[in-house]
């Protein structure tokens, strides 16, 4: 018997749908959408990990941006924190967007190479008219500190940093207006691998200290089992598989879930294996 | 070509040895930066055999793809390189430049990270094939062109004709990667360098890039020397492994010792931050601290800081490689003394 | 991989300023170029002699103690025209670039941010202004307005208006895609932000290169009309003014003409050299 008392999840998403406009005819009207989404529902509670996996083209990273309506959905509910952002307004928007943020993939790219770090980090907090200069500024050395750098980073530019680094920054930005839910779209893909463990684990911590809802949109999945609580497998728009971590990986009931799983690289030699032929994922 | 079902043992040395192909000696690559000459890499040495697969593993920093440029012969002007590269026991390090062309292609080939740049967008795939049939064989059009169809069915694009006349922007990014193969391997080389070949790649796509470099390595009995940071791909497909960290070779093992038992530091940090299902489903192992950069290289062990093994001596001069157990060769100090079966866990 | 870069960058500078500085020849040129400024500046609070003074017992004469650049038919002395002349210059250039700028950059940030309907409305406008014959376009205006410095150059900067359009509204739409700019949207940040802190600096490269030029195109232009006699009017000095003065004495004096058309071409290709040198600074 549900628990009438129990906080409302973090995220919740249902029916959402969301396509693109491939081609129009001379007279403007559509004649080709691409559906990205056709019906995913999905949830989050606070403190967990809802990992989102699947290929490329899969729809995973929109479904990313949906959640936080960056973009806007063709049909679907969007709950944030038990809030129905899916109709909202400009200025109510922006209120969650002080609750709910993200991390991109390339830090390189979603830092702005012509600000300070210590600008980027201030942003959020700006944009949100949190506090005052001062007590902006000790936000961001406590937080620069958190993530494992040095206030000498703040005046710096990215081009002077590693994607490690960087990386670490975009975390801290993330968190610099006390969100609650964080979308992490592939944020280790662009690392190699001894930073991404670093990463990760930060990610974790940070969790841990906080009580955090992710929604971590990867396509690694042996990574999905150190960091998620759940697993979601997305294919072509459609979620196909969405279940406790540990019964998706022993006991996965779709076959497209054993075709990712198998494909994972072996973490030693003795457990190596070659294909098959496997169906050709690229068909274009 | 037939299909491998079962898993193949990583090449197992015995009494016929296979004939060398590559063989690097005392690789030292050098820029100058601000009036003084700064080593990207040095003392760097590895062969690679006849139907051997060898891994180049490293991360960013660490002077893998500078290593394979200069194996390569492709370093831009500015860079100063030193040492041998024999292959086939011709030195290729100051040859001329157009011995060394035709050497690229017919002997040696290499295929890149990211397929599409590396083809020409305003020509057909099958025609950029050709060509490269036609410059180092000599034969006539048609030949070159039969052939080119062959080679795309080779790698297993199906409908080999009609993609053999269409452009790289109409193509996939795994069926690129797949043109990019059947070009290296248009005019037989001896050894097939692949750099990066399946990084930015789906998972699914990633491995049948991985059984089609293989397949056509066991077809042809090529030596493969395949650059990567991934040890997923090391453990996949390699024979040997060759980890390089801040311009230098750290250690140099068969793959299923350097998993067994990794006996420098760095590698074993490396291979426990990749997740490890069995002995520690949710926890990742990590080495503090970061690479130092080229200008900051030391001529002691370059690993030092980051370290929790470091002891006084090895800061204070150069280390050394060692072989420490049967074709296991390492450079550190305090090799095999180590038990590096929790390294770098929290 | 990175073959470290010759220098050392500057720690707290962007990338492309500190490219810029250590290219001696831009350096060189935007110190001519200030140098030349300066020049004209000057004349606006002392010139040796009154450029207009008249004084025909000394006409035409060549450099001497007393007057170190001659003087020309009507015995002013050319050392103060020419100073005059070039702070005509520098205004007429100014103000036709800042009628280019507000209508061609203004309203391109506009195009490029809104996008949609707006932008489609604008581009049309500027296709129109583009189509329009320069040469009969000037000599129409100035035919309507009279001839003026100022007419002149608010034909200049109408016609220069379209390539600031196109390059403002092309960068811009490039900005807007790129991840930083949907992270500062995530945060919560307004068009007001994104726009002044991250798509100007962004775009402002390629414009610099673009204004140095256009500012060229200006000079080039005010002194074209002014040899005409269609622009600056007497007795104002300006450099077309005073090569053509010089022009109409080559029989009897070589010399007057050589100090006008002396600057102007130092001063073209000083703002070339410049331009190139922004351009490299800021290339990939």
């Amino acid at each position: 018997m549900p628990d009438v008392l129990a906080p409302p999840p973090t995220l919740q998403i249902t029916g959402l749908k969301k396509s693109y406009v491939v081609r129009r005819d001379l007279l403007g009207r559509v004649t080709q959408r691409f559906e990205a989404v056709k019906g995913v529902d999905l949830s989050v509670d606070a403190g967990q990990t809802l990992a989102v996996v699947g290929e490329s083209g899969a729809g995973k990273s929109t479904v990313g941006r949906l959640a936080l309506r960056l973009i806007d959905p063709d049909e679907g509910d969007i709950r944030v924190l038990g809030e129905d952002i899916t109709g909202l307004g400009r200025p109510a928007l922006k209120r969650i967007r002080a609750r709910a943020t993200m991390i991109f993939q390339d830090p390189y790219k979603s830092l702005d190479p012509k600000c300070t770090i210590r600008y980027s980090l201030n942003e959020p907090m700006i944009a949100q008219n949190i506090g005052e200069r001062d007590e902006r500024d000790a936000k961001v050395d406590a937080l620069i500190e958190r993530v494992g750098l040095s206030a000498g980073h703040l005046d710096r530019y990215p081009y002077e940093m590693s994607g490690g680094q960087l990386q670490r920054v975009a975390i801290a930005r993330a968190l610099t207006t006390d969100p609650e839910l964080v979308v992490c779209d592939e944020p280790v893909a662009a690392l190699d691998m001894s930073i991404r463990a670093q990463v990760i684990n930060l990610l974790r911590e940070i969790q841990a200290e906080r009580g955090l809802a992710y929604l971590f949109v990867t396509h690694d999945l042996s990574l999905v089992r150190v960091i998620a609580d759940r697993v979601a497998v997305m294919r072509s728009g459609l979620i196909v598989e969405n279940r406790p971590t540990g019964e998706l990986f022993d006991q996965p009931t779709q076959d497209y879930t054993r075709t990712l799983l198998s494909a994972i690289p072996a973490a030693h030699p003795r457990d190596r294996t070659f294909t098959r032929r496997s169906a050709p994922s690229d068909s274009s | 070509m037939g299909h491998i079902t079962r898993a193949p043992e990583p090449a197992a040395h015995d009494d016929v040895t296979p004939p060398v192909l590559l063989d690097v000696r005392g690789l030292r690559v050098e820029v100058t930066q601000a009036e003084s000459l700064i080593s990207l890499v040095d003392d760097v040495s590895f062969t690679v055999a006849a139907g051997e697969t060898v891994g180049l593993v490293g991360e960013s920093g660490s002077g893998k793809t500078v290593t394979s440029l200069a194996v390569m012969q492709l370093l831009p002007r500015a860079a100063v390189l030193s040492g041998s590269v024999r292959l086939h026991g011709q030195e290729l390090v100051g040859r001329p430049r157009r011995e060394l062309d035709r050497l690229r292609g017919s002997q040696l080939s290499m295929i890149f990270q990211e397929a599409r740049r590396s083809l020409n967008p305003v020509f057909t795939v099958g025609s950029q094939i050709s060509e490269s049939i036609r410059r180092h064989k000599g034969v006539s059009r048609t030949d070159a062109w039969a052939r080119t169809v062959e080679l795309l069915d080779l790698v297993r694009i199906p409908d080999a004709g009609r993609r053999a006349q269409q452009y790289p922007h109409e193509l996939s990014g795994g069926m690129c990667q797949r043109v990019m193969l059947a070009m290296a391997l248009a005019c037989e080389p001896d050894l097939l360098i692949a750099d990066e070949p399946t990084t930015a790649l789906d998972v699914t796509v990633q491995r049948e890039v991985l059984s089609l470099i293989k397949e056509a390595q066991l077809e042809f009995g090529l030596g493969l020397l395949l650059i990567t940071h991934d040890l997923g791909v090391v453990a996949e497909v390699c024979d040997r492994a060759i980890v390089m960290y801040a311009g230098r070779v750290v250690e140099s093992a068969p793959v299923m010792d350097l998993f067994d038992r990794p006996q420098h530091p760095y590698t074993a940090g490396l291979e426990h931050s990749m997740p490890d299902p069995v002995r520690h489903a949710s926890k990742l192992g990590t080495i503090p601290g970061t690479v130092p950069p080229a200008p900051d290289f030391t001529d002691s062990c370059r690993f030092a800081p980051r370290c929790p093994y470091e002891l006084p001596e090895c800061t204070m001069g150069p280390i050394p490689i060692e072989t420490t157990a049967p074709l296991h060769d390492v450079r550190c100090i305090r090799a095999g003394t180590l038990d590096l079966s929790e390294a770098f866990y929290a | 991989m990175t073959i470290p870069h010759a220098s050392r960058p500057r720690r707290g500078r962007s990338r492309a300023m500190n490219r810029f500085w250590a290219d001696r020849a831009g350096v060189a040129a935007l110190v001519l170029l200030g140098v030349v400024l300066l020049f004209g500046a000057l004349s606006l609070v002392w010139t040796p002699y009154d450029p207009t003074a008249q004084s025909l017992a000394d006409r035409v004469s060549s450099p001497s103690s007393a007057h170190w650049l001659g003087t020309d038919n009507t015995g002013r002395d050319i050392l103060s025209r020419l100073m005059q002349a070039t702070w005509t210059a520098t205004y007429a250039s100014l103000l036709a670039l800042v009628i280019a700028l507000v209508g061609g950059v203004g309203v391109g940030l506009l195009a490029g941010y809104f996008r949609g309907p707006v932008d489609r409305l604008l581009s049309q406008l500027n296709d129109v202004l583009m189509s329009l014959p320069p040469l009969l376009f000037a000599v129409g205006i100035i035919g309507a307005l009279g001839p003026s410095l100022r007419n002149a150059m608010i034909a200049i900067g109408v016609l220069l208006i379209p390539r600031f359009f196109r390059l403002t509204r092309i960068t811009t739409i490039e900005v807007m895609n790129e991840d930083f700019v949907e992270a500062a949207r995530s945060a919560g940040a307004g068009a007001g932000r994104i726009v002044g802190r991250h798509v100007v600096p962004n775009i402002l490269a390629p414009l610099t290169t673009q204004v140095s030029f256009a500012a060229s195109v200006a000079i080039v232009g005010e002194a074209s009309l002014s040899f005409l006699g269609l622009g600056v009017q007497p007795p104002t000095a300006s450099w077309g003014g005073m090569t053509k003065d010089g022009f109409e004495l080559l029989s009897e004096n070589g010399w007057v003409i050589i100090p006008p058309s002396v600057i102007l071409v130092v001063t073209i290709l000083t703002l070339s050299l410049l331009s190139d040198s922004l351009r490299d600074a800021n290339g990939r």
